[in-house]
């Protein structure tokens, strides 16, 4: 590989040595990130990063072919009787969960109220976004995963101005879990809580910030090596760190 | 009827249309799903799992970014390892798994059946290590642990077995096309 553009040799020679891992997608948050800096400065690696990928799908063909088990098709087709049957497109889907997330923050927010008005506390923040709700002035930034093969999704809908929010996961891998909602000042994280899927990949999770919403950047949802997701909320960061 | 018909078709909640998505694919989804879970009734779970996610997200395929059958593939083998990973804890305390006669089908797939012969010729630790991180989603040091190696000799062993394979892969290739 050779190297311009002010870069030196050796960072073209690292590129090589990750590239493979790379395409397979066995590198470290890291190790990406290096790979995805250094693509556009070492002038083979884009070619060489597509055979890597080419092998890759190919191994996704390299298997033997089974037969199939006996009505496997009956119960596949079973199955998709026992879903909703509401024709939907891809803008349409993002509406209702947004829906069903707004309507479990609601059943919640109702909860919370009561309990503080058990506890004869004053006005909360949960009442904050509970009415924001009603005045429509929440907004909702959907969290896209960084792995586009995938079918998950996930949205965080917060008051800009408040510091409690919420974050709905749809269809995430369940062998973690849990996963973690980090939000982003500059290159500051905070912790903003654990999410728990269920059997389906989907989760729900009513989230307090230190601070106002509006003075984060962008949320990412990790598990414990790296990120699934993320999106930018108020002030889109030049580059995502990849955890 | 093409893929993007049936796609549309199934975003309509149309059953025959994945009817015919299955007919026409549900054996190398099968076949991915039981080579990352070795157990049929896994396999069988986590094949019908990627029918339902096309199913309930049918307009997730972009026909941009390459073959449906591809992405169907790639979901179908998370799908695979979400559910190892998922089942690892339960296999711990119930033991064995079936070992079943797999039985071999003329593939359609030549570049398929081109790798796994590429395969065939790696020095086989290289080949286990690539196998074990693409088929059982083993991270590196994941792998490091599991083989009882030093990380960088787990990370050596597949980056030199995916740049021979690249090699051997690419001179397979001029050699068909000239």
């Amino acid at each position: 590989m050779n190297a311009n553009n002010g870069v030196k040799p050796n960072d073209c020679e690292q590129l090589s040595d990750l590239l493979p891992a790379y395409a397979l997608r066995l590198t470290t948050p890291e190790e990406s990130a290096i790979v995805q800096e250094l693509l556009p400065l070492c002038p083979d690696a884009s070619a060489d990063l597509k055979a890597y990928r080419e092998i890759g799908e190919a191994l996704l063909y390299s298997v033997p072919q089974m037969p199939l088990p006996p009505h496997m098709r009956e119960r596949l087709l079973q199955r998709t009787a026992d879903q909703p049957t509401i024709a939907t497109s891809s803008s349409n889907r993002d509406w209702i969960t947004i829906g069903i997330a707004a309507a479990a923050i609601i059943v919640l927010l109702i909860s919370l109220r009561m309990v503080l008005l058990m506890m004869e506390q004053s006005a909360s923040t949960p009442v904050t976004l509970l009415r924001a709700i009603a005045q429509e002035r929440t907004v909702s930034f959907p969290l896209r995963p960084l792995d586009t093969d995938t079918t998950y999704q996930a949205v965080l809908i917060c008051d800009p101005d408040a510091t409690i929010g919420m974050v709905y996961l749809e269809d995430f891998p369940i062998g973690h879990g849990r996963y973690q909602l980090w939000l982003w000042r500059e290159e500051e994280r905070v912790n903003a809580g654990v999410i728990l899927v269920d059997g389906e990949g989907d989760g729900l999770l009513v989230f307090q910030a230190p601070e106002l919403m509006r003075n984060y950047r962008y949320a990412t949802i990790a598990d414990q090596d790296h990120a699934l997701a993320r999106g930018a909320l108020y002030q889109p960061p030049p580059i995502y760190p990849r955890r | 009827m093409s893929d993007i018909e049936l796609l549309r078709r199934i975003e309509q909640q149309d059953q025959q249309a994945l009817a015919q998505l299955y007919d026409r694919y549900a054996k190398p989804v099968y076949s991915l799903t039981y080579r990352v879970l070795q157990n049929t009734v896994l396999a069988e779970e986590a094949t019908q799992d990627t029918f339902l996610k096309v199913w309930r997200q049918a307009a997730r395929w972009d026909a941009r970014k390459g073959e449906f059958l591809s992405w169907l593939l790639t979901v179908a083998r998370y799908t695979a390892i979400d559910r190892l990973r998922h089942e690892r804890k339960q296999w711990i305390a119930h033991g064995e798994l079936h070992d079943e006669q797999i039985a071999e089908d003329e593939l359609p797939f030549r570049d398929g059946q081109l790798l796994r012969e590429l395969m065939r010729r790696l020095p086989p630790e290289q080949a286990e290590c690539i196998e074990m991180a693409f088929f059982e989603g083993f991270t590196h040091s994941q792998l490091a642990q599991q083989l009882n190696l030093p990380l960088g000799t787990v990370k050596a062993r597949i980056r030199m077995g995916l740049q021979k394979l690249k090699t051997q892969w690419q001179n397979a290739h001029r050699q068909l096309t000239d």
